[in-house]
């Protein structure tokens, strides 16, 4: 982009620049810090000249908003023509209840819904089972059933508003009841608005959601994959997830990079069921990223991401539908960064990590609250991080213009550098055999583990800093007006509905819808209409789930650390 | 004649997948010189406390990031009652400061660790807890 000559006459001057007047500024005073790095450790230099940016081809590496590889972002007119969604993670106790603060959001403002399902309900077991005592509706709303969805459901559109079902060993069910639910109110299943996370593999190096063994979860993931693709284009059947890998410990880069080894998994399994990749790139290019803690990082990483998955799906796996390239970003503002000292400064906290987003192009963004380090938010803290979304898209005026950062020579070179150690994790994972291996060794596990003890390192060494945590801090008992707390009758409730409903229904109906189920499973058809068909005839969650365990097991987790 | 080390056994109970934290002290405890067991996740009170009694460990930690940190810590003080063991059981995770009292005056958790609490602090109590 610079002309030879210029950069060699910059180079000069910058020498010069250092020989004189840095030196002499260092003599008077040394720096702050020994090394200046990013929170993923990448050195950051105190100034950048387009000499840091010398090889950079605009059209290939930056572009056109809307144009390959997607640097700048997706669409052509980005927030000029839609803002991104604000879909605010929510849920808990019983339907009714996650329900009515869906409406209080959407009356706020809200564009988009994101379901959180407790605990029992991601593992697969109904409310009344052993393990699910003391764990319902405690940290997302509990379904175990077509008739609880519908209470989910009730007055609220299922293809005029989107929803993000965040549910992944029991996804398959659960977009079986959704489907069920807009069957009954005949919305057509290609007007069904939405998406699920679905993301197994991040469950097993992360999160620890998982049911059955990873070979066979990754076939039921496929499963509910291909049957999306096929019958509803306007659901996104994945979210491929760099969230959780940097919630367990991971820095950002090497999360980013971990989830695009997982990512590639997926392609490839899905190519190995024969179809086409353009058929159904476009669909599962979407990714869950936290976009903090650190706002050049994560502006830069996330340009970064966007550009290599364009690049990875046109040359590894010939794309030619650009869409097949359009990696869609939905970001949460994390946990881990927010503090229990002074909770009120996490609105400030979260406020940077939505700008950082809106700055980075993203599709739709989820903010924390600031009582994330006491319990699940409530009303008010839920509303605060609501209209910080609203604040940063309406007032502060950087939603006007696309990639605003574009073209400084610093956010260029730490996007190519990210690129560039992107490459060197997925190459790493390869290395290992793929990301499924890695998983099976524990490799991506003890990465992880590793990652997380070096950060918490960091933070009592003050390497990280959190301003009255580990700074600044003043004794003091930490108090806030109000904190959320489930209602414990909740468990009571929805025991006595699922009796209920039970009894209500065709016994003969739903062993045979069962029956099918499990022989579906067990000769290799997709298990999405007989899961559709078993939730229609009123079977449960756990009744579902407990059925394909017979037929793959229960995953033993890996205890690595 | 070198003193025994500290034997701690960490354990995640109930359906919380989130073990950052509990991975975190476990190797924390094992660099300040303990024997750590870490259970994984999922693991019922009986296993716990069962795990806890062959393995001889002088401290039992927690880790619980679901808000159901009160039910299973009532269940795994009730087995450890039961089995008439005086296993000192240590928690960190996401509790609220008005459960601390209750959690130790009522249910007998020797110490409670919020989100923020520093490695050596947890270190330095387990030490004392374990010695006693």
């Amino acid at each position: 982009m610079f002309d030879g000559k210029f950069l060699e006459e910059l180079k000069k001057r910058q020498e010069e620049w250092m020989e004189t007047r840095v030196k002499k500024a260092l003599s008077k005073a040394p720096e702050r810090k020994k090394e200046f790095k990013t929170f993923s450790g990448i050195p950051v230099k105190p100034f950048y000249t387009p000499n840091d940016i010398k090889d950079l081809d605009y059209f290939s590496d930056i572009a056109f908003p809307g144009e390959y590889p997607y640097t700048s972002g997706i669409y052509p007119l980005m927030y000029r023509s839609r803002l991104y969604t604000m879909r605010q993670y929510t849920g808990w106790g019983t339907a009714e209840e996650t329900n009515k603060r869906w409406k209080y959001l959407l009356a706020h403002g809200e564009t988009g819904l994101s379901a959180a399902f407790d605990l029992p309900t991601q593992l697969g077991y109904d409310p009344d089972h052993p393990l699910a005592k003391g764990e319902v509706g405690k940290v997302g709303c509990s379904i175990s059933n077509i008739s609880e969805y519908e209470l989910l459901y009730q007055d609220i559109s299922m293809d005029k508003i989107s929803v993000h079902l965040q549910v992944n060993a029991t996804a398959p069910f659960i977009v079986a009841m959704h489907i069920a639910e807009a069957d009954r109110r005949g919305v057509p299943r290609d007007r069904i608005w939405g998406a699920c996370q679905n993301e197994i593999l991040k469950e097993f190096v992360a999160r620890g959601t998982f049911i059955y063994p990873v070979e066979h979860s990754m076939r039921l993931a496929c499963d509910l994959m291909e049957f999306c693709v096929k019958q509803m284009p306007r659901w996104q059947p994945i979210t491929v997830c760099q969230y959780h890998i940097q919630e367990a410990g991971a820095d950002f880069v090497t999360a980013m990079g971990l989830s695009f080894a997982n990512a590639i998994s997926y392609v490839e399994a899905m190519l190995k069921r024969g179809l086409p990749i353009d058929s159904f790139a476009f669909n599962i290019s979407v990714w869950n990223c936290v976009c903090a803690p650190e706002f050049f990082e994560v502006i830069c990483g996330l340009r970064a991401a966007r550009r290599l998955w364009a690049r990875i799906m046109k040359d590894k796996f010939g794309a030619r539908d650009p869409r097949s390239c359009m990696m869609r970003i939905f970001v949460g503002s994390g946990g881990l960064h927010l503090t229990r000292a002074e909770p009120l400064n996490n609105i400030i906290r979260i406020t940077l990590s939505s700008l950082a987003a809106a700055l980075a192009g993203v599709q739709a963004q989820n903010m924390q609250c600031y009582d994330e380090a006491f319990a699940i938010p409530t009303e008010e803290s839920m509303r605060i991080a609501l209209r910080t979304m609203q604040i940063v898209a309406y007032e502060s005026g950087v939603t006007d213009v696309i990639d605003p950062l574009g073209g400084s020579y610093f956010v260029e070179s730490l996007t190519n550098e990210i690129e560039k150690k992107l490459r060197e994790i997925i190459q790493a994972v390869e290395d290992e055999g793929g990301a499924i291996e890695a998983i099976r060794k524990g490799w991506m596990q003890r990465l992880i583990a590793k990652q997380a003890y070096e950060q918490q390192k960091r933070i009592e060494e003050k390497d990280i800093i959190r301003v009255g945590e580990n700074l600044f801090a003043v004794e003091r008992e930490e108090k806030l007006e109000s904190v959320f707390k489930v209602s414990p009758e909740v468990e009571e409730q929805v025991i006595e509905r699922l009796e209920k409903f039970k009894a209500s229904r065709d016994g003969k109906q739903v062993e045979e819808t069962l029956a099918k189920l499990q022989k579906a499973a067990e000769t290799g058809k997709n298990t999405m209409p007989y899961i559709i068909d078993a939730v229609k005839a009123k079977a449960t969650l756990g009744e579902m789930c407990e059925r394909l365990v017979q037929v793959f097991g229960r995953a033993e987790e890996m205890v690595v650390w | 004649m070198s003193e025994r080390k500290i034997k701690v056994l960490i354990a995640k109970p109930g359906l919380d997948g989130h073990d950052r934290g509990a991975k975190v002290v476990a190797t924390a405890l094992k660099e300040a010189g303990m024997e750590v067991i870490y259970t994984g996740r999922f693991k019922k009170p009986d296993e716990i406390v069962s795990l806890a009694l062959k393995e001889k460990v002088d401290l039992i930690g927690l880790s619980i990031l679901s808000g159901t940190h009160m039910h299973w810590c009532r269940e795994v003080m009730k087995k450890l009652r039961e089995a008439g063991a005086d296993i000192p059981v240590i928690l960190g995770g996401i509790v609220l400061d008005d459960e601390i009292p209750v959690l130790k005056e009522e249910l007998g958790i020797a110490e409670v660790f919020p989100p923020g609490s520093k490695l050596q602090d947890i270190v330095k109590r387990v030490e004392e807890l374990a010695k006693r």
